[in-house]
């Protein structure tokens, strides 16, 4: 044993001793030499636990067998791997009890290596196998891939590298998963994983499509066909497979898909029944549309009926005909009634087809029915509709008319034909307006642009009013119109639609009526306007105006007497339509025989035409109307009465056509006249009333200043008497002889007064002044004053103090002087120089044959009143002499301007 | 009025100037002069300014505010006297004391305190 090449040992006793040959130190290796004699499981402390059961059978008599215990070994100066196969065989001693055992351990390591050679040399050929059998199945292949799964190593061959846009080297040497799956794309990857993940785990076939990055950076379909082989004990081991390219394929696919999904819809969608029979009529596909329309649920209950017998009564004829001629080649087509299957009434357009084999035999019979129904029902209501329409049209009285986009005419109804005097073809394809509209009445031309009518067509709008038309014949006619536009469904203008009526006699009445509207607003206006106007002159214009419009005359006049304040008589007048400077060379009227009944108030002329009127003409000088008169051929004239019967005027109207004026006008120049004697009386009437308010005014306030001047002159004149007073009774006169001078001084006060009140206080006469002062102081003895002096006007202020002067003087000579004795004389002389650039008076007077004359002792109150009082009022100078032989007083004084 | 002795009268009516001079005089006045046109009073008025006037409003047809105006610049106090009984005068002598003719002289004392007392009061204040 020892000496056997064989690896043996023995396990021995009760301790387990380990005894080994050479051969078997080998695999002791390195706890060689120090192994022999020890407990064999401490020598294999290491696996133990693996040993333990085994020697543990083997002592229990029980031998061991164990299979290839992989070992590495150096036993030829390098580690190697080794593979041996271990019996425990028990030993027994005498007593039958177990010894120990002993084991012949045999290498098998050369018949391993060779198993795993043989395995990987089929696996290699399956794979072979495997690549060949599924590019068989599957055809176009572009690549194959090996992926070695315990290893992960992943080859695949050069076009498989192309395809993935890879190293052919690298594909050969091995890749990995991710670089396959980087070429993949990106909405596929997630998927792919997935599958390659699924295919592992579940083994067995591995089909998944994708798309791929090739080369030309595309992305193309391709198929990986592969399949997970599976171990004996379940783990995957390989994953062969091919790569296809499905490109066309699925190009190819999803057209025929698309086709037959096409013709699938075409069918289904179809409104129309399509059948197909073969060419016994008898009835084999039916569309689901079709099944719709003829209400049929289930087509098994009508597959292979014989078409024609589905029809009823004159239709079956048809459906007949229609099936017969189909097989000759021919398509049929009729329309009928038939009820569906569940007898709803409808009405069918129907087409009967053959369907040509390939060489253009008639194969099958193709039917296709479509529902009329709503079309029948719509024309039978179009028609009824159209009945009306054209009963409505025919018998409307207002003209209508249809025009195109074109502004054609394609319509006019009968009242069109009888408005416009053209028949409906005359009208028919061409613009209306050229036709009826195309010009205004003034012969220019009428754009149609410009035409209310034709603007509806273009701005969608219905468009109404009135235009003029224009007759066959040129002439000219009214027309209210509406003109409205057509649209379509989508609101798009189609042509329009014109309704037109000849509104002649309309317009007429109605002008009729403003006419007479306008009249009776304009007598309401007059009337108001001449009753509300005192001024005589604005009443008369104003009717005068009215009475020109209201006759619709050219021009007018009122002619009219008013007496003045003097009650002399004046003609004066009043004009409308014409120029006051084309009347004023004419004089007033004449009592002609034209205007005498006018201003007689006899009644109203009128003539249609003056000029061939027997009236007219016969009076010298002009014989008519004079060389340059307004041209008058149509004359009116109304006389205008006043309530008392007096002829106050006469309204007169002029036109130059002849016969303008009517019966009509003749009352309404009546109304006016009427209205103008009224409003004339009432302006007199006014106006005398504020002649008199004027009058009496003025008489008032005359009365007013005469109060005031009189106050003042008795306030004054008492100032006099009181200055009088305090003068006469002054001094150491005694109360009597004082008196008797204050009386007579207010005697020479009054006397002025008197004088002055008979001449109104306006002026007096010097003369006058002098002698009346003389002879109210002296009396009898004012026979020895004489006066002499030319005509002198003074001041009826001066007059007093003259006179107060005078009387001064009178009674000192009376008392001293010339007249204390009868032979004494005055001698009063004044003249008048006229030198200077005002006269000046000087008056002397003169006294002689009285008593020796003494200068006054004092100067007294007639002193004073002389020589300053009158000097004062006279601006002048007075002076006092006393020569013996008689006082000499010289007043010298200017006079005022004259 | 012995304190105011020169003083202009302003009467076309020379009789009842008269008797308002002997009034004036009778109440002290020393130096009257008439004037009987209101030229003349102008004229007066060039050579000499009086203490106190008496004007008569309407001379002659005119008004004789024309010397008022003149007299109240150089501050010499005047009343008027009219025969108009409601005289309006304008409103810068409507405060002027006015004698309504006939007067007496106790109307004219009255009247020329009211003038020269209103001045005076004037002066003082």
């Amino acid at each position: 044993m020892l000496n056997s090449s064989q690896p043996m040992f023995v396990v021995w006793g009760a301790q387990e001793t380990l005894l080994y040959n050479d051969a078997y130190s080998a695999i002791l290796a390195d706890k060689h030499p120090a192994a022999m004699g020890q407990n064999f499981l401490d020598v294999w402390q290491e696996i133990r636990d693996d040993l333990l059961p085994n020697v543990e059978q083997a002592y229990r008599g029980e031998p061991v067998q164990m299979d290839d215990i992989e070992l590495w070994m150096e036993r030829r100066g390098f580690r190697e791997e080794t593979h041996f196969a271990f019996s425990y065989t028990p030993v027994r001693g005498e007593t039958g009890t177990i010894d120990g055992f002993f084991c012949a351990c045999q290498e098998i390591t050369g018949q391993v290596n060779a198993e795993r050679k043989l395995r990987e040399s089929e696996a290699r050929a399956r794979a072979d196998a495997d690549r060949v059998r599924l590019a068989l199945a599957a055809g176009a292949i572009i690549g194959t891939w090996f992926w070695d799964l315990p290893s992960d190593s992943f080859t695949v061959d050069e076009p498989f590298a192309k395809v993935f846009g890879t190293d052919p080297n690298l594909g050969r040497s091995g890749l990995s998963l991710e670089q396959v799956i980087a070429t993949v794309h990106p909405d596929d990857r997630q998927g792919l994983i997935t599958a390659i993940e699924a295919a592992i785990e579940r083994g067995g076939p591995y089909v998944h499509q994708y798309r791929v990055s090739r080369g030309d950076g595309e992305y193309h379909w391709i198929e990986a066909n592969g399949r997970v082989d599976k171990g004996a004990d379940g783990t995957s081991l390989s994953f062969p497979g091919v790569l296809l390219d499905i490109e066309e394929r699925r190009r190819t696919e999803t057209a025929l898909h698309t086709s037959e999904e096409f013709t699938r819809r075409v069918l289904a969608s179809s409104g129309d029944c399509i059948e197909v029979l073969d060419l016994e009529g008898r009835l084999e596909f039916m569309s689901e549309g079709g099944m719709c329309a003829m209400e049929v649920d289930d087509f098994q209950l009508v597959r292979g009926a014989f078409w024609p017998e589905l029809w009823k009564g004159a239709e079956k004829d048809s459906a007949l005909t229609a099936v017969e001629e189909a097989k000759r080649g021919v398509t049929g087509r009729f329309q009928g009634f038939s009820p569906t299957f569940k007898g709803s009434a409808r009405w069918w357009d129907v087409v009967v087809t053959p369907m040509n084999d390939a060489e253009g035999r008639p194969e099958k019979v193709l039917c296709v029915s479509r529902d009329i129904t709503s079309t029948m029902h719509a024309q039978t209501a179009l028609r009824e509709t159209s009945r009306r329409l054209d009963a409505i049209l025919n018998n409307t009285r207002e003209a209508v008319f249809l025009i195109d986009h074109q502004q054609h005419c394609v319509y006019a109804n009968a009242a069109a034909e009888k408005l416009t005097g053209y028949r409906a073809e005359q009208l028919q394809g061409r613009p209306l307006h050229d036709v009826i509209h195309h010009k205004k009445p003034d012969g220019s031309h009428y754009p149609i642009e410009e035409c209310p009518i034709d603007r509806a067509f273009p701005t969608r709008a219905q468009m109404s009013g009135e235009e003029l038309f224009i007759a066959p014949d040129g002439s000219f006619y009214p027309v209210g119109f509406t003109a409205s536009p057509l649209l379509d469904d989508e609101g798009r203008p189609i042509g329009t639609v014109i309704e037109a009526r000849n509104i002649s006699e309309e317009k007429a009445r109605e002008e009729a009526l403003q006419e007479q509207k306008r009249i009776l607003e304009t007598l309401n206006r007059t009337g108001a306007a001449v009753a509300a106007e005192l001024d005589l002159g604005r009443v008369v214009q104003t009717v005068t105006d009215a009475g020109v419009a209201l006759a619709g005359a050219q021009f007018g006049a009122f002619f009219y007497t008013l007496h003045d304040d003097a009650g002399e008589a004046l003609m004066l007048y009043a004009l409308s339509g014409a120029d006051q400077a084309q009347f004023e060379s004419f004089g007033l009227p004449r009592a002609t025989a034209v205007f005498q009944p006018t201003f007689d108030g006899a009644g109203i002329v009128r003539s249609d035409d003056i000029l061939n009127d027997p009236r007219y003409g016969k009076n010298t000088p002009h014989h008519g109307m004079p060389q340059g008169h307004l041209p008058v051929r149509s004359y009116l004239a109304v006389p205008v009465t006043s309530r008392s019967g007096e002829v106050i005027g006469g309204l007169f109207f002029g036109h130059p056509e002849p016969g303008r004026f009517t019966e009509h006008h003749e009352q309404l120049m009546l109304g006016i006249a009427g209205q103008a004697a009224i409003a004339v009386d009432n302006a007199r009437l006014y106006r005398d009333a504020q002649l008199e308010i004027k009058q009496r005014r003025r008489a008032e306030e005359q009365q007013q200043l005469l109060i005031n001047e009189l106050n003042h002159r008795v306030k004054n004149t008492l100032a006099i008497v009181q200055s009088l007073a305090q003068q006469s009774f002054r001094g150491e006169v005694s109360s009597d002889s004082a008196l008797v001078t204050f009386r007579a001084r207010l005697s020479a006060l009054a006397a002025a007064h008197n004088l002055l009140t008979r001449r109104h206080w306006e002026k007096a006469h010097l003369s006058e002044i002098l002698s009346s002062s003389v002879r109210a102081t002296a009396g009898a003895a004012s026979a020895q004053v004489t006066f002499e002096g030319p005509e002198v006007v003074v001041q009826p202020q001066t007059a007093v103090s003259l006179a107060m002067a005078v009387h001064e003087l009178s009674t000192n000579a009376i008392k001293y002087g010339a007249l204390s004795s009868d032979a004494g004389t005055i001698t009063v002389t004044w003249k008048v120089s006229k030198d200077s650039d005002r006269p000046r008076l000087r008056l002397d007077w003169k006294e002689k044959g009285g008593p020796a004359v003494i200068g006054p002792t004092r100067k007294g109150f007639g002193t004073r009143m002389i020589e300053r009082g009158l000097a004062a009022e006279l601006q002048g100078k007075v002076v006092l002499e006393f020569p013996s032989d008689g006082l000499h007083c010289v007043i010298d004084a200017p006079l005022p301007k004259v | 009025m012995t304190d105011r002795p020169s003083v202009l009268i302003l009467e076309d009516e020379p009789l009842i100037a008269f008797a308002l001079e002997d009034m004036l005089l009778e109440l002290g006045s020393k130096d009257v002069r008439l004037a009987t046109t209101i030229a003349e009073a102008l004229r007066l008025l060039d050579t000499h300014t009086p203490d106190f006037a008496v004007l008569d409003v309407n001379i002659r047809g005119e008004r004789s505010y024309g010397v008022a105006d003149e007299l109240s610049r150089r501050g010499v106090p005047f009343i008027f006297a009219t025969g108009y009984g409601d005289a309006e005068h304008p409103e810068v002598l409507k405060t002027v004391p006015t004698l309504s003719k006939p007067y007496g002289p106790d109307d004219l004392k009255s009247a020329f305190a009211a003038a020269t007392g209103a001045v005076d009061k004037c002066d003082t204040s």
